[in-house]
């Protein structure tokens, strides 16, 4: 039997997450995490590889399916995760440092964030709906308990938060997901019904509209909670600024794009429905209200880790409203952005997680002259910030410049223009907060809390900081030819 | 497939609706988590029937899972943690008594307009269920925004998970076992995790009102 | 449906009313059994409300002396409104002997009569006892009537008539399919609705004097003797009449449709089965509940009305409930 690439994905962390609790001693338990998120790495590369030869990579009676869509997803997992893992270990797990867990803790700390990590990988590789939707809830459950890790109040109010919500949401969705799965038994009559979204494209053409539009509502408000759709955010930026920051990272740079995903399989189940326009609504509308919603909370916000997680309401805001324009261009722009996204707010976290730390402060008020007093997380700092507002030539400016052209090459000016117009607003927003805290004088007695050992900060950076600059000046070929098979499979 | 069984069926479904009704209304956590456990049970013997009208074997084993389950485990969960954390019996509604029970009449209506023009659900027997399921999702619902209590929070989703149960009984005869297996053991994890949170709520907080999980704001 | 020959007729309205008569004392004394079982207490005998009302009935009648030419008339006036309710009910067989004459909303009208009647005689004498269980009574009313019409619509509405008999005969046609979701939702109004309607806890407390909660006996403190007899008489009656509208709305079967002396024994049986079962449960449930402040039977009957509302939506909207 040829080695399953796809089992070793869910079994490297899930393994890893036991193996945590029984080493012995801090560099052990390290070691292992570690070894978890880069083996992850390995297996998602070697299916990578699989999928780009063959199309896809499945387990007997598709079970577990990857294609395009998925291996991107998985793609970017992978290396947040990795990225996230090399950070903890620098900030949570050395003695000394001055967020350090406890032996114990950090084993759980670790055992929690590789669960994580196979929960979102499971999203990625499920075929089945309701396996989609069991695994989303799983992520929930456990980056529930990573929200609330510190224990204090306000990360034990956002974790409820987050967790009560959530689930509300995935309740929805599941309701959601069990309508699809009545349209495909009416549609297929009830022996063919199936769940299977390999299965589900099959018959998607003789869905009932009426139900699959019921069912739509259903799926957006649910994995729209999860994915930070405005209105449906209000557990997002308490969620993030709360959570150890390597957590926010993960949050952020890959949860929310598990969801968006989630989405993006049933978008292409109904794209596949002739004449059926509702879903593209529901994008673009969540989109813009979203996009709109955050560019005004970005304005006001003075916490780093708060603006941050706005900047991701945006940024999911942007991903669905490309979803929404539709077509090769449109569709190609947001998968990329959910890539790029990825990359470059992981990287932020990570960064803006080391200048709290040093600094002694979330407050961006009370920070100033970042850029002098630690010049390399400032500078990280400077392009992050440049490329998460989207200025050329970082990735994200390359993604949204699709999407907007996409839009205007769709006919969607209304929505296009207002996405430039919320562009903009961000923009100013973010040079606003970020040439204070990074220009402005140092302070005279220098930054009370800087870091000496940062090896692993410096990888989980450096792996992150070639797809956030590079990805703008040039898409590897096999990059490429991944996410154009990612759109070739939401297309049909 | 005989209409008398699709009555039954009926009968133990309005059950359901009638204590998510009456738990709305009700205000003493006990007694909510108790009308819960009945609802289960009632949902457990709904899977019974279906499984027998349907000839569909596995759905015993899902009736008896969610007996075991969400009828004694879940409601044995939530009752010892009240009593661990002595939260107060009464649950503190935001929204008086009277509002509720309209607010299930609003739940019931709601549901209707919105189920109702489906025209493929003419084809499925036990269609006229998916209204009460959508009522009972809603009514879980409303009992998560509208208390003050983290306990009552957890018990509204709860509910909300039985609606969209008896919906996938009713329409596709439930999702499969393994899927069923899937959200039972995600629903215990809830649980747990929820017990977890409200432990610690208490230790922080020494209240556990959703009140005063207000710091965090804009 | 042909409807029986006119002394048929006749001899069932009485036999009717002997039945509801002679059980309403056993029903009370099930109630009060039962209700003591649970609590842990002997409880007195199943007959003794027949002791009681033999007792009472022997003594004489007394008046307050501000009471007006009112008092003596009022109990008796109420009770037989309430007697007069019978006929318009299906008992053990359908039709109903008057069911030509009135439907279900004459009862709500006879029960409102003696509901005021009581009222106005507690009020007459001058007592402040009278004057506050009459107020709270007449609340109480105001609440339940109104309630009381919105479930007979939702019963009905399957029907598409407010006619008890054709009601029941309607519901018996149908065999099982009769147990739809809105006759469900419509009964368990009626059923919080019949609570309030008969003063039962945690409306009213029937074993209470303190005068901070009572209800009913706040009105009737001024009576005693032959009055106070037919007015405790007459609250057994109200709640049979209840009951039996409830058990043969909700469970009609057994209900006989034709003469036949086995027909009629069944149904007359079964009755008697309903009645008791569901005094038992009445019972029950009053150890369990506590005495509720005077102003949360609005929450009560807010319930009722949702219930009976949403079961109409049902029946209309969906046609789960035809």
């Amino acid at each position: 039997m040829p080695l399953e690439w796809t089992v070793v994905l869910l079994l490297v962390p899930a393994a890893c997450a036991g193996l945590v609790e029984v080493v012995p001693g801090r560099s052990a338990v390290n070691a292992v995490a570690i070894a978890g998120a880069l083996g992850s790495l390995i297996a998602v590369l070697a299916i990578v590889q699989q999928v780009l030869l063959q199309g896809t990579a499945t387990t007997p009676m598709d079970a577990l399916y990857v294609d395009a869509l998925s291996a991107v997803l998985l793609l970017l997992l992978s290396v947040v995760g990795l990225a996230s893992v090399l950070y903890s270990v620098d900030y949570l797990g050395r003695e000394g440092s001055p967020h350090s867990l406890s032996l114990p803790q950090l084993r759980r700390y670790h055992a929690f964030v590789l669960l994580f990590l196979f929960t979102m990988f499971l999203v990625g590789e499920a075929n089945n709906l309701g396996l989609l939707w069991i695994a989303l809830e799983g992520t929930t459950l456990v980056s529930a308990l990573l929200v609330g890790f510190y224990h204090t109040r306000k990360s034990i109010e956002a974790s409820w938060k987050y967790l009560v919500l959530c689930t509300v949401g995935l309740v929805f969705a599941l309701f959601g997901t069990l309508l699809l799965y009545l349209a495909s038994a009416t549609a297929s009559g009830s022996a063919g019904a199936s769940l299977d979204w390999t299965a589900l494209i099959q018959i998607a053409p003789k869905f009932d509209p009426g139900l699959v539009r019921l069912a739509l509502v259903f799926l957006f408000v649910g994995y729209g909670t999860k994915a930070g759709f405005a209105p449906l955010h209000t557990w997002l930026p308490d969620a993030h600024s709360e959570a150890p920051t390597p957590v926010s990272a993960l949050l952020s740079a890959g949860l929310l794009k598990c969801a968006i995903y989630a989405l993006l399989r049933v978008d292409a189940i109904t794209l596949r429905m002739p004449g059926f326009t509702f879903a593209t609504w529901l994008f673009l509308g969540f989109g813009v209200v979203s996009v709109l919603l955050a560019a005004l909370f970005i304005l006001v916000q003075r916490d780093l880790k708060r603006l941050l997680a706005y900047h991701s309401v945006e940024h999911i805001g942007i991903i669905s409203i490309g979803i929404g324009f539709g077509g090769p261009l449109g569709l190609f722009g947001a998968i990329f952005h959910m890539v790029n996204h990825a990359a470059t707010k992981a990287a932020l976290f990570l960064a803006g997680g080391d200048l709290a730390v040093a600094a002694r402060t979330k407050d961006l008020d009370e920070i100033s002259g970042a850029l002098t007093a630690i010049p390399a997380t400032g500078t990280v700092l400077l392009i992050g910030g440049l490329a998460l507002a989207g200025v050329p030539p970082f990735s994200i400016f390359a993604s949204e410049f699709l999407i907007v052209s996409s839009g205007f090459q769709a006919g969607d000016w209304v929505v296009a223009v207002i996405l430039l117009v919320a562009l903009a607003i961000v923009f100013g927003g973010l040079l606003l907060h970020l040439t204070s805290a990074l220009f402005g004088p140092k302070p005279r007695q220098g930054f009370p809390g800087i870091r000496a050992r940062v090896v692993g900060t410096a990888l989980a950076i450096g792996l992150l900081l070639p797809l956030v600059v590079g990805l703008g000046l040039l898409l590897p070929n096999p990059l490429a030819t991944l996410l154009h098979d990612a759109v070739r499979v939401v297309m049909g | 497939m005989t209409s008398d069984g699709l009555l039954l069926l009926e009968i133990a479904a309005s059950v359901v609706l009638v204590t998510a009704w009456i738990a709305l209304v009700h205000r003493r956590l006990d007694a909510q988590v108790r009308l819960y456990a009945i609802q289960s049970l009632a949902l457990a013997v709904i899977s019974g029937l279906v499984a027998y009208l349907y000839s569909a074997p596995l759905l015993y084993l899902t009736g008896a899972l969610f007996a075991a389950l969400n009828g004694a485990l879940l409601p044995w969960i939530l009752l010892t943690v009240r009593r661990e954390l002595r939260i107060p019996p009464e649950a503190n509604m935001l929204v008086s008594v009277r509002g509720s029970a309209l607010a299930g009449l609003g739940c019931l209506l709601l549901a209707v307009a919105v189920v109702g023009p489906l025209t493929p659900l003419a084809a499925v027997p036990a269609a006229g269920l998916l209204p009460i399921s959508v009522t009972v999702v809603l009514v879980g619902l409303f009992v998560t925004v509208s208390r003050r209590k983290a306990f009552s929070q957890v018990l509204g989703i709860l509910v909300m998970e039985n609606g969209v149960f008896l919906a996938g009984l009713a329409l596709t005869y439930g999702l499969g076992i393994l899927l069923e297996l899937g959200i039972a053991a995600n629903l215990l994890v809830l649980a747990i995790v929820s017990r977890l949170f409200l432990h610690r709520m208490k230790d922080s907080f020494d209240s556990l009102d959703a009140d005063v999980l207000r710091s965090l704001e804009g | 449906m042909t409807a029986p020959a006119p002394w048929v007729q006749f001899l069932l309205l009485v036999f009717e009313l002997a039945l509801v008569l002679g059980i309403s004392p056993m029903l009370v004394g099930i109630m009060r059994r039962v209700k003591a079982r649970s609590q842990r207490r002997l409880g007195p005998p199943l007959l003794q409300p027949y002791r009681d009302l033999r007792k009472l009935f022997r003594k004489d009648r007394i008046y307050a002396e501000s009471a007006s030419t009112l008092t003596p008339y009022a109990p008796w006036v109420s009770f037989v409104a309430l007697v007069s309710a019978v006929p318009f009910l299906p008992w053990f067989f359908v039709p109903a002997p008057l069911g030509f004459a009135g439907d279900l909303i004459v009862v709500v009208g006879l029960l409102a009569l003696s509901r005021f009647m009581t009222a106005l005689a507690a009020l007459d004498a001058g007592s402040t006892f009278g004057g506050m269980g009459s107020t709270r009574d007449m609340w109480i009313g105001a609440l339940a009537e109104p309630t009381f019409l919105l479930v007979i619509f939702a019963w009905g509405a399957p029907s598409g008539s407010t006619q008890a008999s054709v009601i029941v005969e309607h519901g018996l046609s149908l065999g099982l399919a009769h147990l739809s979701p809105a006759l469900l939702l419509a009964s368990t109004a009626f059923g919080v609705l019949l609570l309030a309607e008969t003063g039962r806890l945690p409306v009213d407390n029937p074993a209470t004097h303190l005068e901070l909660t009572m209800v009913h006996e706040a009105m009737v403190l001024e009576y005693t003797g032959q009055d106070l007899a037919v007015i405790e008489w007459g609250k057994g009656i109200k709640f049979v009449l209840l009951a039996g509208l409830l058990t043969a709305v909700l469970l009609p079967w057994g209900i006989a449709t034709a003469l036949g002396a086995g027909a009629l024994a069944l149904g007359v049986g079964l009755l008697l089965v309903k009645l008791s079962s569901t005094a038992w449960l009445v019972g029950h449930l009053e150890t369990r509940v506590a005495k509720w402040r005077l102003f949360r039977v609005a929450d009560l009957s807010t319930l009722a009305v949702a219930l009976a509302l949403g079961s109409i939506a049902l029946t209309y909207l969906v046609g789960v409930g035809s």
